[in-house]
């Protein structure tokens, strides 16, 4: 599966707040805090803890911001700031951090880092367990024409004029076809939400 | 959903995507911040800071990413608020003046290319006649003046054209091939706007030198 390329949005988004616009890294936090949680979470076993220093890094991060070139993906970058931020924040209580530097990617895929925590947090497990179920399943119940044209861009990580290729239909269509499934999820999201 | 918003939600949607312009990317920002003054707690589900959140998260969630936490956004909106704001930094600055740099030579090279085409637009007309005519004239007289001086003062030679041309009768600096194709045409040219015959305004040039020359061309009167 090819990963979701999000650079496009990170690189309109973090130049307009080289602009001046706080709105946009509003958005910036709004897409990563929970995926930064994940991995400061495995520095920190503490929710309240792992929520502050996770702040504390989208703060470092802005401020550092007008310095970022773009020579990294932006989301590389903030990963690096998270990471540091956790390990200063373990040395400043005391505690030892954990010793090997992990990647990305691996710290994405939880990869087994004996030095780090085991990622499978109650909490933790259960939003990305459920979130995935909710997900299957409403792909499933998805109209072939919307289904095709997520999966290739979600999985497949095709932009919207391959897609469009791909389908045979104006780049207009993809992208209302997208709208309509990520709708669809959305729904189903949100019913669940309640239903909890 | 009016249509309005749902329009708005799918450029959020294509944002998701990075295939935003940036005329959509600035609605989003705007409506966002008339979210962003009211309060958090009468965000609907519909705001679009709660669908632009969904929509990574299922977008992440298919990616089989890990997440966890709780929704941290508001305290580091505000956090950040009291930040400053950088629509003075370096980078900005630095890109401006290099705007501004290009402009100035770009504005340079325009001018530069404006007064030229002007200099030369006032010199030619003058300038080019003035070159012929000296360029005639200096011709001429080196052309004239060399066998006049053979000859004693007060003498006229009756020099024609065909004279000219046919007898060689001095050397000149130009082929004689030229002084036909400037000297000839151009009688006959006049000859024939004039209605009368070239023969006659050939002799009218060298009879009557001043009034010829007022009638005939400088190139015409130079020639002789």
């Amino acid at each position: 599966m090819k990963e979701h390329n999000s650079e496009p949005t990170d690189h309109q988004l973090v130049l307009r707040v080289q602009k001046g616009d706080k709105r946009a890294f509003d958005l910036l936090v709004l897409k990563y805090q929970y995926k930064l949680q994940a991995i400061v979470g495995r520095f920190i076993r503490d929710t309240d803890e792992v929520a502050d220093v996770t702040q504390e890094a989208f703060i470092k991060a802005y401020k550092a911001l007008p310095k970022f070139r773009g020579d990294s993906q932006f989301y590389t970058w903030l990963y690096r700031i998270a990471i540091n931020t956790a390990k200063n924040y373990l040395v400043s209580k005391s505690r030892r951090p954990a010793n090997t530097d992990i990647d990305v990617q691996d710290a994405e895929q939880f990869s087994n880092n004996d030095k780090l925590i085991d990622e499978a947090t109650p909490e933790n497990s259960i939003m990305t367990e459920e979130l995935a179920t909710i997900i299957k399943n409403a792909l499933n119940a998805l109209p072939e024409d919307l289904r095709t044209a997520l999966t290739l861009r979600e999985f497949e990580g095709m932009s919207y004029e391959d897609i469009a290729a791909v389908m045979d239909c104006p780049v207009g269509t993809v992208r209302s076809r997208i709208f309509r499934a990520r709708e669809f999820l959305d729904e189903r999201f949100l019913a669940a939400d309640k239903k909890n | 959903m009016s249509e309005s918003k749902k329009r708005l939600t799918e450029s959020v949607s294509a944002l998701v995507d990075g295939e935003v312009s940036e005329l959509e990317l600035h609605r989003i920002l705007k409506e966002l911040a008339l979210e962003g003054s009211s309060d958090p707690a009468d965000l609907t589900d519909q705001a679009i800071a709660n669908k632009w959140s969904r929509y990574n998260l299922s977008s992440q969630a298919m990616a089989n990413t890990p997440l966890a936490g709780k929704d941290i956004s508001q305290s580091v909106s505000a956090a950040i608020a009291n930040e400053k704001t950088y629509s003075n930094n370096f980078i900005q600055q630095f890109i401006q003046a290099k705007s501004v740099g290009r402009f100035a030579v770009a504005a340079s090279v325009a001018f530069m290319a404006i007064i030229g085409v002007q200099q030369l637009n006032n010199v030619s007309p003058m300038q080019n006649e003035a070159f012929q005519t000296a360029g005639s004239a200096e011709n001429s007289a080196d052309q004239l003046q060399r066998p006049a001086n053979q000859f004693p003062t007060g003498f006229q030679p009756m020099i024609e054209a065909r004279t000219v041309n046919a007898g060689g009768a001095f050397k000149t600096s130009q082929p004689p091939a030229k002084l036909i194709k400037l000297y000839v045409p151009s009688n006959e040219a006049k000859a024939s706007k004039l209605g009368l015959k070239s023969s006659y305004i050939e002799d009218q040039a060298i009879s009557e030198p001043k009034a010829a020359d007022d009638k005939l061309s400088p190139e015409d009167s130079t020639s002789k």
